[in-house]
């Protein structure tokens, strides 16, 4: 899951909302900064943290629950 | 949408649009091509060089998330199959024949085999070299065959696994001067008198539609997942699938889901190569099983690993299960070896460490997790589904039912280039094709309409009950009868009272709508050709046919669209005779 954005480093440059497979990202235009707007369906893939340009971004391993065969 | 906010998104679009003299945008608001590829992994990135080099003049790729970087070929370790000079022609197809159950399309399987050192080399040219596995090997065997081998640990640049060969493949897809289309979710293909003439989508930011004119359009947007526990798959929603059945096309193996294994908590990749190092499958009281189940044990082909990690929890020796990656040489070496594989599994193991988890010390809680569903469109021998000018690629297309380590990055890549030449062969023939303007009105309506402040259910609730429909071993792994007509029945009931009143606040869950479509559909096909195919064999397990049944099934089921929502059927004999590899016991 996304821990954190580092908004003193994230430049606003849309690399992780266009990255992303599953849309997690928007831009706050107010702030200035990316935010993870859906973050529960973020599939913990690291693509946005591999792909930041700036180090902004911060996922933990933990997946959110899921069902389970038995 | 309007030209301005598409340049924003696709600064590359407007490159190429550009190289294309701007003509790429007619004044209607359709994106005029000649080949529009929708999704961009190996398939689609391989596609479109192809036809850039056949000289296909504007090739357009569509992708609901990144061109290129987001795929599941992007967030695969890399290694892939290819068939050296010096390998034998005749015993690997017969050795993809056999792990395949005599289901492959061998006709198929042999082109893509014979063009794979040709790919092998243009990769290398490119810059993508290939590494050393840690036993000193160049190329490794594939878990399911007995002959095949695959290269592994590719890199380029700084970038290491599938990722680098992903961007190698992008690097000269933009030297090709290719339209993009990032962010965007094809929805429908439209047709000119039953020929694919183009595509309506949405854009998944702001929520306008999206109008392709193409004279042709190869789909390689990947499988379905049903948002299994496997990593990294859940972005991977049945929407080629959908796209293919929705414009007629036949679908093929449908019945055959695979289901790997994984952490219930985290995400892994790699069990197969951990397995053949030494990790071992335990019951919950720390006995491994796998003996009793498969001569090859631990090593064994993971539908055999699966079914019995099923067996086991029936005889009560779980849940939980245990997957041990402690034993020599993974507990020493194996975290290094997977850290070579780079990318989000490198950096999912520092993660886990930095959390004071070392995943390589003691037994694992391990589950089944479904990766993905092995059917899709089946194509001629040219790549092409039964609709002229609509073709499959990748994992959208189905050739065999089976999946192997570096036998579906083969796959991609192979059908993704010959895809590619079969369209630009296509195109030198083929005319213009003509859209409707209402038939676009309609479409584009359909695409946007659930967009209305959801006054209506959530897209989250279907993509949830179709995964909690799925998931259960009885469904998915075990399979009889009375498992799956229930679950077809409440896959149905979604489908009937659910997907029409499906609605989105915002253009994220506008095309969340579109997934929860996509993956009923998916749901509901692999259900009906489950409950067709009284035998087992490959991924497909019935508890009450266990055998594999040559005289009957030798055979391949085949669903397509009939009229007023039908699905109809038919059973096409495998053309055995007059395939170079036969099973050996009478048929």
């Amino acid at each position: 899951m996304i821990e954190s954005i580092d908004v003193k480093k994230c430049i606003a440059c849309e690399t992780c909302v266009e990255v992303c497979p599953m849309d997690v990202f928007r831009i706050d235009m107010d702030e200035g900064h990316s935010v993870a707007r859906y973050r529960d369906d973020c599939q913990t893939c690291y693509t946005c943290e591999l792909e930041c340009p700036e180090g902004a971004i911060h996922v933990s391993p933990w997946r959110k629950e899921r069902p389970q065969a038995w | 949408m309007n030209r301005r906010e598409f340049g924003k998104i696709t600064g590359a679009a407007a490159a190429a649009m550009t190289a294309w003299g701007g003509k790429a945008l007619a004044s209607d608001g359709i994106f005029e091509t000649d080949l529009l590829i929708v999704g961009s992994g190996f398939a689609g990135l391989w596609a479109a060089i192809a036809a850039r080099e056949c000289g296909v003049a504007r090739v357009a790729i569509v992708d609901k998330a990144s061109i290129g970087r987001s795929s599941m070929s992007s967030m695969c370790a890399g290694a892939t199959i290819y068939r050296f000079p010096t390998d034998d022609p005749d015993e690997w197809v017969l050795d993809v024949a056999q792990a395949n159950h005599f289901l492959s399309r061998q006709d198929l399987t042999s082109r893509i085999l014979d063009t794979s050192y040709g790919r092998y080399k243009k990769l290398e040219s490119w810059g993508v070299k290939y590494g050393m596995a840690p036993t000193g090997q160049t190329r490794l065997p594939s878990r399911g065959f007995k002959r095949l081998k695959m290269s592994v640990l590719p890199t380029w640049r700084n970038k290491r696994g599938g990722a680098a060969v992903s961007s190698a493949l992008f690097e000269k897809v933009k030297e090709l001067k290719t339209l993009l289309f990032p962010k965007t979710m094809i929805t429908e293909i439209l047709l000119d008198h039953g020929r694919a003439a183009g595509a309506v989508g949405v854009d998944r930011l702001s929520g306008e539609t999206a109008c392709f004119k193409a004279r042709a359009v190869i789909l390689a947007a990947a499988d379905c997942s049903f948002r299994g526990n496997y990593a990294c798959v859940d972005q991977v929603t049945g929407d080629g699938f959908s796209l293919a059945f929705q414009a007629g096309a036949r679908m093929t193996n449908m019945e055959f889901l695979c289901v790997n294994t994984a952490s219930p908590s985290y995400g892994f990749e790699g069990t197969g190569v951990a397995a053949r190092y030494g990790g071992r499958f335990l019951d919950k009281n720390g006995r491994a099983f796998m003996k009793d189940y498969h001569p090859d044990g631990n090593k064994a082909e993971i539908a055999y690993i699966t079914r019995a990690m099923a067996e086991e929890i029936e005889k009560g020796n779980g849940p939980p299960l245990y997957f041990d990656l402690s034993r020599p040489p993974l507990g020493i070496a194996g975290n290094w070896a997977l850290s070579m594989i780079g990318g989000w599994v490198e950096l999912n193991l520092k993660r886990l460490r930095e959390k004071g988890l070392n995943i390589f010390a003691e037994p694992q809680e391990w589950v089944a997790a479904i990766q993905t569903l092995r059917g899709g469109a089946r194509t001629d021998s040219n790549f092409m589904t039964d609709v002229p000018g609509l073709f499959a690629a990748g994992m959208t297309q189905s050739i065999d039912p089976g999946l192997f380590n570096g036998w579906s990055t083969m796959r991609a890549m192979g059908s993704g280039e010959l895809a590619g030449m079969a369209a630009a062969r296509f195109l030198k023939d083929a005319g213009d094709v003509r859209l409707s303007q209402d038939e676009v009105r309609l479409a584009r309506d359909r695409a946007a309409s659930p967009l209305n402040g959801r006054t209506g259910i959530n897209p989250e609730q279907v993509l949830a009950a179709v995964q909690e429909t799925m998931v259960p071993y009885p469904v998915c792994i075990r399979r009889d009868e009375q498992s799956l007509s229930r679950a077809l029945s409440r896959i149905e009931g979604l489908r009937d009272d659910h997907l029409p009143a499906l609605a989105a606040a915002d253009p994220h869950e506008l095309c969340k709508v579109h997934e929860a479509r996509n993956v009923t559909l998916a749901a509901e096909l692999y259900l009906r050709s489950a409950l067709l195919r009284r035998e087992s064999r490959s991924d497909h397990f019935r508890v009450e046919y266990p055998e594999v049944d040559n005289r009957n099934w030798l055979k391949w089921i085949n669903l397509r669209r009939g009229q007023a929502g039908s699905i109809e059927t038919d059973f096409e004999d495998v053309p055995i005779s007059s395939y170079p590899a036969r099973p050996t016991e009478p048929i």
